[in-house]
């Protein structure tokens, strides 16, 4: 048998388009669990291109970090950076975010999985098949897995065209979109403005795989293209969501760009959001794969780093992922209370690590070229 | 050594999770030979001492087989699901489910706790055609009962056929829309009114809603003068008995306009479409007497439209959505006591423009 390394990497051919399509479906992962709670105003729209500049501002940091020659040394571009007990550091630090964006992504799509397509079928299962398939995906490593994130992108990217038929609902009226400024009855929740900059989050996952991203010197231009998609969806999608729903009855739905694929109608298939979850899929798997794989990678830098990679050592450390997410999903995920906390939880975490770790590492690079010089 | 360890690992985790996630994937049976999906529900009732309702259904649905309604006497919604599964040998699934009717006296009571169990149930969606019945709907359905008789099915063809292009024939009213209308910040739902009269399920009007009861209902050319004011609709005949003139291929626009001060609406309508039907054709011979029977046209729907919406405003009802263009982005929503305030003493000024294309071929 040939001896395997998930963290290998051959290919050195520059492209930032793996990069975009990264931190876009990375940013979009959020879209079907955060709309309920956050987006319900017509004023949030407003909100979202603020947040989209804020992220802007974090990618900015971020790109800061790819012209510097260390990300395309790996592991020792890190070492120079932090030194030895530094990056074990910050492994223990990424160990229970990652653990939380796991276990929060996959009883979210759970949760959407069951309350849709098997009303009837316990939610455990619909986090252990997606999990098992992921590990599938993530046994074929990282370099492989950066380059599928292209087939990702295009496989799920059309769900987006899917809303247009919204517009151009009878019902619809320019009026469901006013106020645009928050004056209305209900105060203005600066909550939501945390949620959605925490679920424009995620791309500073980039750092841990920067390496196999090939770094080169333009690679601000791709991050931005790929925020603007990312805000250019969230703002589509909530207006398209807004005008068929109206801003009183879109707070008393749970999914409702679920709900919104359940109205469209198609001559073959009854119900279109069946296919919609289940395209959706496509990037939840992804993402998940990506996260067991950074777990992975995260575990041995706390442990011995000198021996090589091994199936078990990956699948190990996702039934220790698994091990956290189904107690969650069967004890800690009762609707309300519970699943209110895990969402402030995410918001707190996800938005803490997208301005910190950028932050952090920008502080760093500078520090390191004034003791040089 | 090492491979008897790894087999150890993948059965044991395996065994892990079957324990955690219990052994049942699917428990739900949907055998076709064993289900019976049907196509609607009737609500009666509701108004005795005890509350409780009538539910009915037809089943089995598009099979040549004989018909059978179901009816039962319950309190609650899904009591009479469940019911009916044990009345009759296929278990009744509502995943195809398409038109809700209920009865006029339900509907005056209010139709909030109904809705609200059809909206919750995932199967249930949001299609669903909402209808006001009057008369006996069961004796209605006891007539239909042979075996390609699929009154059903085509009771939910005639409201797809209206639906589609947005024709002004019925109003056609799906739950979502009801949905919306209800939550809206200061305007009314309204849905179709069908009577049940022996075999025949004849189409009436269009009943205005008050939150979620019904208050009233316009029926006859009322309602198609009704129609012409939604945004952008299509009347195929528009017939005018009172001035012996029928319109036809009608397609009205319509502009609504609020004063800032919430004082006064006007209303613009401009007509488009040709005179079908004339019971005095001789008497036009001129241009003059053709642009003077418009006139006497536009008068008339003024007068009309003027005369339903005091009606609405009498009851302090909004059916036409008028309230939301009190929407504005920069400025306070009202809310429904101001608006009612407003709106039952508002001035209304109707403009109606009728652009008839000219008569030709006739003698």
């Amino acid at each position: 048998m040939q001896a395997i390394s998930l963290f290998r990497k051959t290919s050195h051919q520059e492209s930032g388009f793996y990069a975009l399509f990264l931190t876009n479906r990375i940013q979009m992962l959020y879209y079907m669990i955060v709309m309920p709670s956050a987006l319900v105003q017509p004023y949030m729209l407003l909100a979202i291109v603020a947040m989209g500049i804020a992220s802007q501002f974090c990618l900015y940091m971020l790109s800061k970090w790819f012209v510097t020659p260390y990300p395309a040394q790996g592991y020792q571009g890190f070492e120079r950076l932090f030194g030895k007990t530094g990056i074990k550091i910050l492994a223990l630090v990424s160990l229970p975010l990652l653990l939380l964006k796991f276990s929060f992504i996959s009883v979210s799509y759970a949760d959407i999985m069951q309350k849709f397509v098997f009303p009837s079928m316990d939610r455990e299962w619909h986090i252990v098949f997606p999990f098992i398939l992921s590990c599938y995906l993530a046994l074929f490593g990282m370099e492989n897995m950066v380059r599928f994130v292209t087939v990702v992108f295009f496989g799920t990217i059309w769900i987006f065209f899917l809303y247009i038929p919204f517009f151009s609902v009878q019902s619809n009226s320019i009026h469901d979109l006013y106020p645009l400024i928050p004056i209305g009855p209900e105060p203005f929740a600066w909550k939501s403005l945390l949620l959605v900059f925490s679920s424009l989050s995620g791309p500073e996952f980039l750092i841990a795989i920067s390496y196999w991203l090939n770094p080169q010197r333009k690679m601000l231009k791709y991050l931005t293209i790929a925020n603007a998609i990312s805000v250019g969806e969230y703002l589509f999608i909530s207006i398209a969501s807004l005008l068929f729903y109206g801003s009183k009855y879109l707070p008393t739905i749970k999914y409702p760009n679920v709900e919104m694929g359940r109205y469209l109608q198609s001559p073959i298939f009854e119900r279109v959001d069946i296919i919609l979850i289940s395209a959706y899929m496509f990037s939840f798997l992804y993402s998940i794969a990506l996260f067991v794989l950074m777990i992975y990678g995260a575990s041995r830098l706390l442990g011995k780093t000198k021996t090589s990679t091994t199936r078990i050592g990956l699948i190990v450390s996702g039934c220790v992922a698994m091990a956290v997410t189904i107690p969650i999903s069967k004890w800690f995920w009762e609707p309300g209370l519970e699943q209110a906390v895990w969402l402030d939880l995410q918001m707190w975490a996800g938005s803490a690590t997208y301005l910190l770790f950028p932050l952090l590492i920008w502080i760093a690079i500078k520090r390191k070229a004034r003791t040089t010089s | 050594m090492k491979c008897i360890f790894r087999t150890t690992i993948v059965l044991l985790s395996t065994s892990m999770i079957m324990l955690v996630c219990g052994c049942d994937l699917l428990p739900e049976n949907n055998m076709i030979e064993e289900i019976t999906p049907i196509i609607f529900w009737s609500v009666q009732g509701g108004g005795e001492e005890d509350g409780k309702i009538t539910i009915s259904t037809l089943v089995p649905p598009l099979i040549k087989e004989k018909k059978r309604v179901l009816s039962l006497k319950v309190s609650l919604l899904n009591e009479g699901n469940k019911g009916f599964n044990l009345t009759y040998y296929n278990e009744l699934k509502a995943g195809q489910i398409r038109l809700l009717f209920v009865d006029e006296a339900y509907a005056k009571r209010g139709l909030t706790r109904l809705i609200n169990t059809v909206l919750t149930d995932p199967n249930i969606s949001q299609r669903l055609y909402l209808v006001i019945t009057k008369g006996n709907f069961n004796e209605f359905l006891a007539k239909h009962l042979g075996e390609t008789d699929n009154i059903d099915y085509y009771l939910y063809r005639m409201f797809k056929h209206y639906e589609k292009k947005k024709q002004g024939e019925i109003t056609v009213v799906n739950l979502h829309q009801f949905m919306k209308m209800l939550y809206s910040q200061v305007s009314d739902p309204q849905l179709p009114v069908f009577r049940a009269e022996g075999e025949q399920f004849l189409y009436e009007g269009t009943a205005f809603f008050d939150r979620d009861s019904m208050v009233t209902e316009i029926r006859g050319k009322d309602d198609q003068i009704i129609q012409l004011l939604y945004r952008d609709r299509f009347v195929r005949y528009l017939v005018l008995p009172d001035l012996a003139v029928t319109l036809g291929h009608i397609r009205a626009r319509t502009r609504k306009k609020l004063t800032p001060d919430l004082s006064s609406l006007s209303i613009e309508i401009d007509v488009k479409g040709r005179i079908d039907e004339l019971n005095s054709l001789a008497r036009i011979e001129d241009n003059f007497q053709y642009a003077a029977l418009t006139r006497k046209i536009e008068r008339y729907l003024e007068e009309n439209v003027i005369r339903l919406l005091s009606q609405m405003q009498k009851l302090q009802i909004d059916p036409l959505q008028i309230g939301e263009l009190t929407a504005k982005p920069f400025s306070k929503p009202i809310t429904r006591a101001t608006w009612d305030r407003h709106w039952s003493t508002m001035k209304i000024n109707v403009k109606v423009r009728l652009h008839l294309e000219p008569l030709t071929k006739v003698k």
